[in-house]
């Protein structure tokens, strides 16, 4: 979950004693205030808007372009064409081949990296800040006038299909289609890999179009972060983006995500062979502005989203069932979802899923003790200060806050909520979205070693992905 | 038994100088302060006050090269149990110092070290600091942590190796084909059977052999005096005893004479894959840099020659991935013999043969003309912009501080790295391309997909 930045003039809350049982353990330093970087906000006539911030230090510089519109936009028998078409973006324009792109960004010591989320498609390039010029004039090639050549768009739907059929017995990918299918139903947030019946039907001629009606500069953020005086970025992005029209047409809405799973009856999705059961566990939630999501991630802290958490104390560290449990917390412009993933050997199937549902429920009945309490709210900051520590990371929170439908304010105020977070609101969102009896649940094994143990949970349903 | 806990004399007799006086010409390097202790411990700081953060790299000289033999993981299995507690900071402590400070804690285990990152705001500091200096004091080798971990890391090998398509194969696989020592080819993840005889007992030697400060480098990247952070270090560290670390034993390999070729079968995969790796020299090699760029221009990137002729001309290979010392680490992070690799999932109708073949037609052609000069310029821009990208990061740039400092004797190589790079010439990347680049030091494996997963 990408968080925010360090934009206030903020201090971390009072030290806090360290752990009691350690005699000599020195207790926290005086916290620093935080540094206040400015985003300058700004557009340019052709409605491209414009979030500049300069980084001092290493001589870098972060571009991240979010258009907005990704894959929830796209028409529902070709949900996953804005992937096609963010892999072939730099394939080809009026002026220069895929390779020529390639090598130009070599040389400018930089990456181009095109994606496609459900609410928009970002490009991002890091290179060094003396290129600044080349890179701009290159992403505004790529962004505003690519060809989607023939042959490379051939390769490009040749290699998807390949790749779809590589992940096939994936245990992650599997589980992924199951448990996005399962708690959004027909919404388009269902997405999470695109069929191969899309993928073969995508062709040059579609993406030239989906490009022109998707990439409008009204509808386009530039993020720039870097070591560079923001005016002399304006006039970068001036120079390079100016020329772009904007030729209008209207995108339809995506509407908002329902809140509840299609169904809460276990599925099981049969992977011959596995020695492994891949658990999932979760459910959607309210879309990325809501209020309720400063005390859900304080509640997400303290149950799987830490090391230190109560999830992974119970299943790793006491009990050894797996290895790498965690729990997260996705914010989407209509919607978001919390999950739950832990791999366990396949004996402790059942043992495991318990575990989960005891931990949700614990937190949905009892408040977190305070220590709990205001070390998950100290992690919370100190980890938005870390997330944010490079240009390209603060580049790509800035953007995704956009994306979104947040703004700067938001980013602002994201400390003070955290810390604003009480125990008792704490216990609150736990039990409204946590409670156990509210997960959708997709166990992703070998269902001879796992179904005798899943008995108590039934009905099961067995899933394909 | 010697006991971790520190005879009371010993306080007060330890003394701490600037590295550059007791080694004597170091090149200066005014952003890096580096001090040694009379017990061995090397500490490096660079300060920088962009972030009011730190980041953190703990790194001792021990890893899977070292290991025991018949305890293959061994050196992995260890670095989990220090995180499992000490008689003075139980089990949890320190998740909860450092997270409650703010911040966030790794390790990891690679061929020759064995490192314990952490980054927070800088007031979690100093009991960071503490809590590292007891775990490398002393450990709580209970039989219950360590079957624990046992536990846990069978799970982190089922979900990395034994329930993936490919399980890793392109490393341990490969290692095991192209090497000849144990040292350098037995799995570092470890045998199920190696890790359930693993016993307390051998714990605490590893710690007491190999975890003491003379065999141990601390780097501090961050909003910090480096003043200050001698004077933690000195307090907290100061104290812990040197231990006798034994001489490293013979590991050097010698380019193969004959090509070695494995078929495989993967019990999960849907698409085949193949992987080749070529010997490299030891990193003290004037070779090794020249192979570190070669590497870079055969395969990092959409620019590089093996992607452009095998994923954009041929199209027998859907993607392809590698470089030296790849997947664990890179040119700096390796402290004896590596591969070069090549990893890449191939798509029906050609052998992996052939593929094969057409990666060695783009080396020999490397081999006889050179590079394209603009390439090389590009391929050596793109390096450093890249190690600049990493470094942005202060716990990469820690470890990067702290692991250079123990590999090579010097963290300044982290500085030096852009000149090392500039350095390689046309004629440099020729004459590697055409001595290690051969056939006959090619190892590979072709991992196809078991019957009934495929199509």
């Amino acid at each position: 979950m990408k968080t925010g930045l360090l934009f206030l003039l903020l201090f971390l809350a009072a030290p806090l004693p360290a752990a009691q049982p350690a005699p000599g353990l020195p207790d926290y330093g005086p916290d620093r205030p935080l540094p206040l970087p400015e985003v300058m906000q700004d557009h340019l006539d052709n409605g491209l808007e414009l979030w500049l911030l300069r980084r001092p230090g290493l001589p870098l510089l972060s571009l991240r372009l979010a258009v907005r519109g990704g894959t929830a936009s796209d028409p529902p028998k070709r949900r996953g064409i804005s992937e096609l078409l963010a892999d072939t973006l730099a394939s080809g324009t009026r002026t220069h081949d895929a390779r020529q792109i390639a090598e130009s960004l070599q040389a400018l010591g930089a990456e181009l990296e095109a994606s496609a989320g459900d609410d928009g498609i970002t490009l991002a390039v890091t290179g060094l800040s003396e290129h600044a010029d080349s890179m701009l004039d290159l992403l505004a090639e790529v962004v505003t006038r690519p060809t989607f050549p023939e042959s490379e768009v051939k390769l490009a739907v040749a290699n998807k299909l390949q790749a779809l059929k590589a992940s096939e017995n994936d245990p992650d990918f599997m589980t992924d289609r199951v448990f996005y299918r399962v708690l959004f139903g027909n919404h388009p947030y269902r997405f999470s890999h695109a069929d191969e019946a899309v993928v073969k039907g995508v062709t040059a001629e579609a993406l030239r179009r989906l490009h022109r009606r998707r990439f409008q500069p009204g509808r386009t953020l530039l993020v720039m972060v870097g070591d560079l005086p923001v005016q002399q970025m304006r006039r970068l992005a001036e120079h390079a983006f100016g020329g772009w029209k904007a030729e209008p047409e209207p995108m339809a809405e995506v509407p908002e995500a329902p809140l509840i799973p299609v169904t809460t009856r276990l599925q099981l999705v049969n992977r011959k062979g596995s020695v492994q059961s891949t658990l999932r566990a979760g459910r959607p939630l309210p879309p990325a502005s809501h209020p309720d999501y400063p005390a859900l991630m304080v509640a997400n802290t303290i149950f799987g989203g830490s090391f230190g958490s109560r999830l992974t104390r119970n299943i790793r560290e006491e009990k050894g069932y797996t290895y790498s449990p965690r729990s997260s917390i996705a914010r989407l412009a209509r919607g978001g979802w919390f999950s739950v993933q832990a791999s366990v050997r396949n004996e402790v199937t059942a043992a495991t899923l318990v575990e989960i549902f005891y931990e949700l429920d614990r937190l949905a009945t009892t408040e977190p003790e305070e220590e709990e309490l205001r070390r998950a709210q100290r992690y919370l900051k100190g980890i938005f200060l870390l997330r944010n520590e490079t240009p390209s990371s603060l580049a790509a929170t800035l953007a995704a806050y956009w994306l979104k439908g947040l703004g700067v304010k938001d980013l602002r105020a994201y400390v003070p909520r955290i810390e604003a977070v009480t125990a008792g609101q704490v216990k609150q969102v736990a039990a409204e979205y946590l409670a156990s009896r509210r997960q959708a649940v997709v166990i992703t094994g070998d269902r001879a070693a796992v179904r005798e143990q899943l008995v108590p949970f039934a009905p099961l349903e067995e899933a394909t992905p | 038994m010697p006991t971790r806990h520190l005879p009371h004399r010993l306080k007060t007799l330890f003394l701490l100088l600037p590295l550059s006086l007791l080694a004597g010409a170091i090149a200066a390097e005014p952003e890096i302060t580096r001090f040694r202790l009379e017990n061995g411990l090397t500490l490096v700081v660079v300060e920088d006050h962009a972030s009011p953060t730190f980041g953190l790299s703990v790194v001792y000289g021990v890893g899977f090269r070292l290991e025991p033999k018949g305890r293959t993981g061994f050196a992995h299995l260890f670095e989990h149990m220090m995180f499992e507690g000490t008689p003075s900071a139980p089990k949890g402590t320190f998740d909860r110092v450092v997270e409650g400070g703010g911040g966030v804690l790794n390790g990891s285990t690679r061929y020759d070290y064995t490192n314990y990152i952490s980054t927070a705001p800088v007031s979690a500091l100093e009991p960071v600091l503490w809590l590292e200096a007891d775990r490398m004091r002393h450990l709580d080798f209970s039989e219950e942590n360590l079957q624990n971990q046992k536990d846990v890391v069978k799970e982190e090998i089922r979900v990395n190796v034994k329930n993936r398509p490919y399980g890793l194969f392109f490393w341990t696989d490969l290692a095991a084909l192209a090497f000849d020592r144990w040292e350098n080819a037995h799995d570092g993840y470890g045998s199920f059977g190696d890790l359930d005889r693993a016993t307390v007992e051998e714990v605490k030697q590893f710690h007491d052999t190999y975890y003491v400060p003379n065999n141990a480098v601390i780097a501090v990247v961050g909003d910090v005096d480096p003043k200050q952070v001698r004077t933690w270090v000195e307090k907290y560290f100061g104290t812990i005893p040197p231990g006798k670390v034994p001489p490293r034993p013979d590991v050097s390999e010698t380019p193969n004479t004959a090509e070695r070729f494995l078929r495989q079968t993967d019990a999960h995969a849907t698409v085949p894959a193949l992987a080749v790796g070529w010997k490299m020299p030891p990193p003290h090699s004037p070779d090794y840099f020249p192979l570190a760029v070669t590497a870079s221009l055969l395969l990092d990137g959409e620019a590089s020659l093996l992607h452009q002729e095998l994923v954009k001309q041929e199209q027998t290979l859907l993607e392809i991935s590698g470089g030296l010392n790849w997947p664990l680490g890179d040119a700096l992070t390796n402290g004896g013999p590596s591969l070069l690799v090549a990893f890449g999932l191939y798509k029906p109708g050609k052998p992996a043969r052939y593929s094969v073949g057409v990666m060695q037609r783009v080396i020999d052609e490397l081999a006889r003309k050179g590079p394209d000069p603009r390439r090389l310029e590009a391929v050596k821009t793109k390096m450093k912009a890249d190690f600049y990208k990493t470094l942005a990061r202060s716990i990469r740039r820690a470890d990067y501080l702290a692991v250079t400092q123990l590999l090579w004797g010097d963290a300044a190589m982290v500085e030096r790295y852009g000149e090392r790079i500039d350095a390689v010439t046309a004629d440099d990347v020729k004459r590697v391309a055409a001595r290690y680049l051969t056939p006959e030091n090619r190892s590979w494996i072709d991992r196809q997909v078991a019957k009934g997963k495929g199509s």
